[in-house]
């Protein structure tokens, strides 16, 4: 046997380890990244049918629209929303991923783990109701899409919008109607998919601003 | 539950009664060699009925109440003396004498000279049989957190990573049969892949022992290994382990022996599976803590006059989930935990491991080969290959939740080249390693691909001076980086959307090592050992090419393409005293480490994401200063009685910056009672008391929460044989933190979120056969 074995063991492992080298790496498009957003805050009618309400579109109604982009994420500096008591707005989130597609209605599809709460409004000044529909049209409750009533007259504040990806059966514990304003959305399990701020203001109708 | 629990010890008890009215006969012996000159320390077993040590004087041994009209194998071993096997069947009480015969076969002298020249001058402990055994069934690292200086970094309770004197992950060298483990160990959450049921002997090296096991040990090295296979004996076990506190098993089947067609051929086979659910703190479940695993090995062993060669595969393959209250998106939330001191969600008992969650898969196989030269000295060869497939998996959008969000592949292969002496040793040491992320995941690689290519040589040097033994030991390492991935530039992000670029960089590391270490036995059983060593370890992928959010810990992490290689200095003494009564070992150490890695928060500097703002931490270097003491006490109080103490104290600072490092062990003490049944072959029941303090030392800006408060833990075991039949069990039943005691650990990185595990019940049974 001599020394045959040890002489080819040396040899096949120098040829094992210089053959071996790593892959060219190839670019992945992040698909659970958001690269940004806008929100659109659009005027619309809002007919209440006893407990509930119908919307509709107005022709000439306002809309605001507000974008979020860039390295950090935030709002145009002057861009500050006014809102008027009485009103009735629709909202509409458009997310996009970092090949610049729209991906909001992905959150949709997912409704059992997405929930949007609006945080820092004063109390009793907004009533909100989530309007969100699946591709097959089931009506779910997420936060990309619904309406803002506007109850009464407020300082600014810093509106708060975050879109919370949330664990295994934490969705159940919310109650879409009364948590969405919920400031402990914390206790709710699961990571923030987005966090959006921007000043706002709730204004009576004879008010002007400059 | 409580009701088993109490059947279980009624059973137990019954089997200690009835002990006590069999028929037993004494067995008395000596050993001898060919001269007729006493056999000291020789170890001698009767299978069942455990193994003892002859007499360090004259080769005498005893044991006593064996039962009489039985086949009793008695086995005995003893280096540079051929194995001795034979049956003894016992009607009164008798004396043997056995002359054991001197092996002849060169290899195995040159081993027994090896070992005796190398191994004494280390700082080191090993695990005792009691110990291994009582440990089944558990992870690596709580196996390697019995000995003294080693804890746990735990990342909720399926993972586990053993620290050695304060230092983890690529700090420490971990070798598996022979192979240093590579795995992707720079995550703290990443635990050791590798079962602990392949292994029958667990050795703990602490000190910088980068001369024989190569860079990264700085910290110390974790040996695991089996025992030799004996070809002419068939041989197995089997082991059944159910736990209550996770509702789950543990099963392992082990099977070894000959072929008469290749007398000299010995084989191995070995099998274990594990299937647990939703572990429980005191109060509440830990959704998602569900864990399965299923690994296999092998191996062949076949010996000539002059050559050996030795095969070894082994598989290992785990899932488990990650407690889903872990999956916090900012500080908000964190914060929010803490304060809550608990998880706002409760979970109910389930075997489902859902995302968040890790699948990893680790192969390893060698080839060695050993070649007796006729000059006394002996070469060795040794080819491994291993494998490390990671996937994690998360809560996903876009895809299917089985979509892995990060799947990496490492391959390593290894050639170890080593010639052999009684006196001097020197190696070569050859290897690379491919990383590379599999494509699909839609997920940017949170570490590039990268080839790394390797190469060493080392020698060893022995003196004898009578008291005192001398090692010194040199080594060179030549280190090649290369790596490329792509990185998301944020600051050139037209219609907001970041464009991507490939980040290629190569870099060459070099260094030198060395250690001197020093034996001298005084009078009366006292023991010095001093050793200092100089060894480095070159900064990991994650530390040099991270940039994104660590979901887990709700950082910021930013890599550092400039770090250079981290060195480390350190002194390791210790002093052993043993008596017939008592005995301890008390290892004192200090450690210097010049550009000591580590990630810090950068002061008020937050990354401003879509989902939020998060504190931005940077890998940086300083000069680190490492000191501390482990002690080992036992004390023989009665015949039955033994107790032992266990105690260890870290203190760690980062010296250029004048500050505490983050996750430095706290003070512990560890103390038990254990009381022999009968004979110590027949079990012995042990309770045991665990203090860990408050980790006052740490920087309130460097951390999310302080420190949670000192806890006290108790624990008992049980260990007892029952037969049935002609066939021997052994049960042991074990409860672990026994009074359901609701505590945090420093250590354990999910405090912010959980509590530790609560009470947990653990019967065993071992058959051997």
């Amino acid at each position: 046997m001599k020394n045959y074995t040890f002489i080819t063991l040396i040899f096949a492992t120098i040829l094992l380890l210089s053959s071996c080298s790593k892959d060219n790496p190839i670019p992945e498009v992040d698909q659970e990244e958001v690269s940004g957003a806008s929100l659109r805050l659009i005027e619309v009618e809002a007919e209440e049918h006893g407990d509930h309400y119908h919307y509709h579109d107005l022709i000439d109604g306002d809309t605001t629209i507000i974008t979020f982009s860039g390295e950090n994420f935030l709002p145009p500096v002057d861009t500050h929303v006014h809102l008027e008591v009485g009103k009735a707005y629709k909202f509409e989130l458009t997310i996009k991923d970092f090949a610049g597609r729209e991906s909001q209605q992905s959150f949709i599809e997912r409704e059992d783990q997405h929930f949007a709460f609006l945080l820092g409004v004063p109390t009793e000044s907004i009533i909100a109701e989530y309007a969100d529909r699946k591709l097959d049209s089931t009506k779910v409750k997420v936060g990309i899409n619904g309406y803002l009533r506007i109850q009464k007259a407020s300082e600014s504040f810093t509106f708060r919008y975050v879109m919370r990806h949330l664990n295994p059966g934490v969705k159940e514990q919310i109650n879409p109607l009364t948590d969405i304003f919920n400031e402990e959305f914390n206790k709710f399990g699961g990571a923030n998919d987005i966090d959006l701020k921007f000043p706002m203001h709730l204004v009576a109708d004879d008010h002007h601003d400059d | 539950m409580l009701k088993n629990i109490l059947i279980v010890f009624t059973v137990l008890y019954s089997q200690v009664v009835n002990a006590q009215l069999k028929s037993y006969s004494h067995l008395v012996g000596r050993i001898v060699n060919e001269q007729n000159e006493p056999i000291t320390n020789a170890s001698v077993q009767i299978v069942g009925f455990g193994s003892k040590k002859s007499n360090s004087i004259d080769g005498s041994f005893g044991f006593d109440k064996l039962p009489n009209h039985k086949n009793l194998k008695l086995n005995i071993s003893v280096l540079g003396y051929e194995y001795y096997q034979d049956i003894l069947h016992l009607d009164q009480d008798s004396s043997i004498l056995i002359t054991m015969h001197e092996i002849t076969e060169r290899l195995d002298s040159l081993l027994v000279k090896r070992n005796q020249s190398t191994q004494v001058i280390d700082v080191k402990s090993s695990l005792s049989k009691e110990s291994i055994e009582s440990s089944k069934g558990k992870l690596l690292a709580e196996v390697f957190a019995q000995m003294p200086g080693v804890t746990i970094l735990h990342s909720g309770h399926s993972v586990a990573k053993p620290v050695i004197n304060g230092l983890h992950s690529n700090r420490i060298i971990l070798l598996n049969n022979g192979v240093k483990q590579e795995s992707q160990q720079w995550g703290m959450e990443h635990a050791p892949e590798l079962d602990p049921f392949t292994a029958n002997q667990f050795e703990l090296i602490k000190g910088a022992q980068s001369i024989r096991y190569g860079a990264d040990a700085l910290a110390g090295v974790l040996i695991t290994r089996s025992n030799e296979i004996d070809p002419n004996n068939l041989k197995g076990r089997a082991d059944l382990i159910v736990e209550s506190n996770t509702r789950g098993g543990i099963a392992n089947f082990q099977l070894e022996g000959g072929m008469r067609i290749l007398p000299n051929l010995g084989w191995k086979i070995q099998s274990s599976g594990k299937k647990l659910g939703n572990s429980k703190t005191s109060d509440y479940y830990l959704g998602n803590t569900a864990n399965q695993e299923l690994n296999y090995a092998a191996t062949l062993d076949y010996k000539t006059d002059n050559h050996r060669f030795n095969t070894y595969y082994s598989r290992f393959k785990t899932s488990l989930g990650i407690f889903y209250g872990s999956h916090i998106g900012s500080i908000e939330d964190i914060e929010a935990r803490i304060q809550n001191g608990k998880p706002f969600e409760k979970y109910d008992f389930s075997y489902a491991i859902d995302a968040p969650s890790q699948r990893v898969d680790h192969q390893l196989g060698k080839f060695n080969y050993k070649y007796s030269l006729t000059n006394g000295y002996q070469l060795e060869a040794q080819y491994s290959w291993q494998q490390n497939h990671r996937e994690e998996f998360d809560r996903r959008r876009t895809t299917s939740n089985e979509t892995p969000m990060s799947d990496i592949i490492l391959t390593s292969n290894q050639l170890d080249l080593m010639l052999q002496g009684k006196n001097n040793s020197f190696g070569i040491h050859a290897g690379n390693q491919i990383n590379n992320n599999t494509p699909g995941t839609g997920t940017t690689p949170i570490i590039p691909n990268y080839d790394s290519y390797t190469v060493g040589v080392y020698g060893i040097h022995f003196f004898n001076f009578n008291k005192l033994m001398l090692e010194i030991g040199w080594r060179y390492d030549y280190k090649y980086f290369d790596a490329a991935g792509y990185r998301y530039d944020y600051t050139n992000a037209p219609e907001g959307v970041p464009v991507q670029y490939l980040l290629t960089d190569t870099k060459t590391l070099h260094n030198g090592s060395g250690t001197i270490g020093i034996r001298y036995n005084f009078s009366g059983d006292w023991v010095l050992k001093s050793n200092i060593g100089l060894a480095w370890r070159a900064p990991t992928a994650n530390e040099l090419y991270s940039d994104g959010v660590h979901h887990s810990a709700a950082i910021y992490e930013i890599g550092n393409i400039d770090l250079k290689a981290e060195k480390g200095l350190k002194w390791i003494n210790s002093l052993t005293k043993n008596q017939d009564n008592w005995g301890f070992t008390l290892d004192v150490y200090g450690q210097f480490i010049k550009d000591y890695i580590y990630s810090a928060p950068s002061p008020d500097s937050f990354k401003q994401t879509i989902r939020g703002s998060f504190p931005v931490f940077n890998y940086s270097q300083d000069n680190a200063f490492f000191y501390g003491t482990d002690l080992h006490f036992e004390w023989k109080i009665l015949d039955r009685l033994k107790y032992n103490l266990q105690a260890s104290i870290v203190r760690a600072k980062n010296i250029s910056q004048d500050s505490y490092l983050p996750y430095i062990t706290s003070d512990r003490l560890t103390n038990g009672l254990q009381w022999y049944l009968d004979d110590r072959e027949n079990g012995y029941v042990k309770l045991s008391h665990v203090y860990v303090a408050k980790q006052d030392r740490y920087e309130p800006n460097m951390d999310f929460a302080a420190p949670p408060p000192a806890y006290h833990l108790f624990n008992a075991f049980m260990t007892h044989p029952i037969t049935i039949g002609n066939q021997e069990f052994h049960v042991s039943l074990t409860a672990e933190n026994l009074l359901n005691r609701s505590y945090k650990d420093y250590m354990d990185r999910f405090r912010y979120y959980a509590h530790s595990q609560g009470q947990n019940f653990i019967l065993s049974i071992n058959y051997q056969f």
